[in-house]
């Protein structure tokens, strides 16, 4: 099993650790649901060391990028979502891509991704670089309101900065990339550096009070009650992404880049399921896996479901099939052999509440 | 990690404590230690006969769901209301707050649960 460089932070700090993707991660520092919450109202890091982080540097890096990557590319200094396809429309990954420079990027990809997405990148023609720094670079995620001001505080730099920008600093003499991103749905920044300085880093993060070390159970719920789909779950490398409701981030208009064409292809046919929200009318909670029905049909299936406390009734992501999939369709779900009655509603089940303009 | 003298362990984390031919039965510390904050938990109705060894429930974490299992045979004679209500309280002390409780049918069943010096080494064998 692998380990990231603050394995041992997490033992002292007296973490439950989980196998996540091959590495021994901390599932849980106190509770998921405190943690949560610390994020939601103050702030909480996250060691997210085990993601991948992809090198793509030199003549026609940006030609590259727009071959592979579906969303439109960042211009410098800014970071963007979107997927990698195949030329089948089916994802290989979904990545952030950071412009550092001209003909410089970084892929960050789902650490379960990183050797497919290598194989996958290195099958496609290009003069350039293109390495994997997985292994050299660490990465901490701080999120949540007060994520900023401890941010700054410790790298004694100004921080504000649009979100999905990102800056490279400088933190005890080395560099560290502060990115304005995150999977939580609250305000925060990802950090990125070398090992050694982001232990640093994290150390100097356990030293304020209002600041809660945070593991993959609340970066779970926050990412699942914020609407954002995780690869194996939401995204299947099987299903396209306009099933699992990212065709946001993809730029229909650039046709050469690849799987554009075969979702063009797919639109026209039409898609068999959607992901959906769904919320139990009763007591129980519905997890991966578990049955949606109407009547004796199976209409779908469970990826994420979660009953925290703050919840009425437990909700869920799910695949569910057309034409199952509007808001308000009465379902029953398949608990333990029995029927619970169940009703899709709209997802993001947490939106922050975006500051209000003052009317002039 | 707690394991009282006085009760009696199932491989399945569940205790049982006897008090005149009836079993009291929760989960074990080690239990509602790995499953972490209990939200919920699927109870069976009074009245209802168990077998050892088999599923009369489930309990159920933020992270994960678990069987209850019975570790003897039995009448369920009382479901804990408490519980119910207020799952949490599995967290806060497992041994005081009980599950079900069971008319046992046949008490040398018991004879066949870990008591808790070999209860205790059977969950160092497991992590």
């Amino acid at each position: 099993m692998k380990t990231t460089p603050l394995y041992q932070n997490h033992l002292n700090m007296g973490a439950k650790m989980v196998d996540f993707a091959g590495y021994l991660m901390p599932l849980s520092y106190t509770s998921i649901e405190d943690e949560h919450h610390a994020v939601r109202h103050q702030a909480g890091y996250f060691d997210v060391s085990h993601m991948g982080e992809i090198l793509v540097e030199g003549k026609g890096a940006t030609a590259f990028i727009e071959k592979v990557f579906t969303n439109q590319l960042p211009g410098l200094n800014q970071a963007r979502y979107g997927l990698l396809l195949k030329n089948d429309g089916m994802p290989v990954d979904d990545v952030l891509v950071y412009r550092l420079g001209q003909e410089k990027y970084w892929i960050v990809c789902n650490a379960s991704n990183i050797q497919k997405v290598m194989e996958h990148l290195q099958n496609i023609p290009f003069e350039g670089t293109l390495k994997d720094l997985s292994e050299s670079i660490a990465m901490v995620a701080l999120q949540g309101p007060k994520a900023q001001a401890i941010l700054e505080a410790i790298v004694n730099l100004d921080c504000e900065m649009k979100r999905y920008t990102f800056k490279e600093a400088e933190y005890l003499g080395d560099p560290l990339l502060i990115s304005r991103t995150g999977y939580t749905g609250e305000d925060g920044f990802e950090v990125y550096g070398e090992e050694s300085l982001i232990i640093e880093f994290w150390k100097a993060l356990a030293a304020f009070e209002e600041a809660w070390p945070c593991g993959l159970g609340a970066r779970d719920t926050l990412r699942f009650e914020a609407g954002y789909p995780l690869f194996g779950h939401e995204i299947l490398h099987f299903l396209t992404p306009q099933s699992s409701g990212l065709s946001m981030f993809i730029d229909y208009t650039r046709t050469d880049t690849y799987g554009i064409k075969a979702l063009l292809e797919e639109q026209e046919k039409g898609l068999q399921e959607i992901i959906v929200g769904v919320e139990l009318c009763d007591k129980g909670i519905i997890r991966e896996g578990y049955g949606l029905y109407v009547g004796d049909t199976r209409i779908g299936e469970v990826t994420t479901g979660y009953k925290l406390r703050h919840f009425e009734f437990a909700k869920a992501l799910a695949f569910v099939k057309m034409p199952y999939t509007a808001v308000g369709t009465e379902i029953e779900a398949e608990i333990r052999e029995k029927r619970v009655k169940a009703k899709v509603i709209p997802y993001p089940f947490y939106q922050k509440l975006k500051k209000k303009k003052v009317e002039a | 990690m707690k394991a009282p003298n006085h009760l009696y362990y199932s491989e399945s984390h569940e205790w049982i404590k006897v008090e005149g031919g009836v079993g009291i039965v929760g989960i074990s510390d080690y239990a509602q230690d790995s499953l972490g904050e209990v939200v919920y938990l699927d109870l069976p109705e009074e009245g209802q006969p168990v077998t050892k060894g088999l599923q009369f429930g489930a309990i159920e974490s933020v992270k994960a769901a678990s069987d209850l299992n019975a570790p003897v045979t039995g009448v369920i004679s009382e479901v804990n209301p408490d519980i119910d209500r207020t799952p949490e309280l599995i967290n806060e002390d497992p041994y005081a707050n009980w599950i079900i409780k069971i008319e046992i049918e046949d008490e040398s069943e018991l004879e066949s649960l870990m008591n808790a010096e070999s209860y205790l080494a059977f969950c160092e064998n497991a992590a």
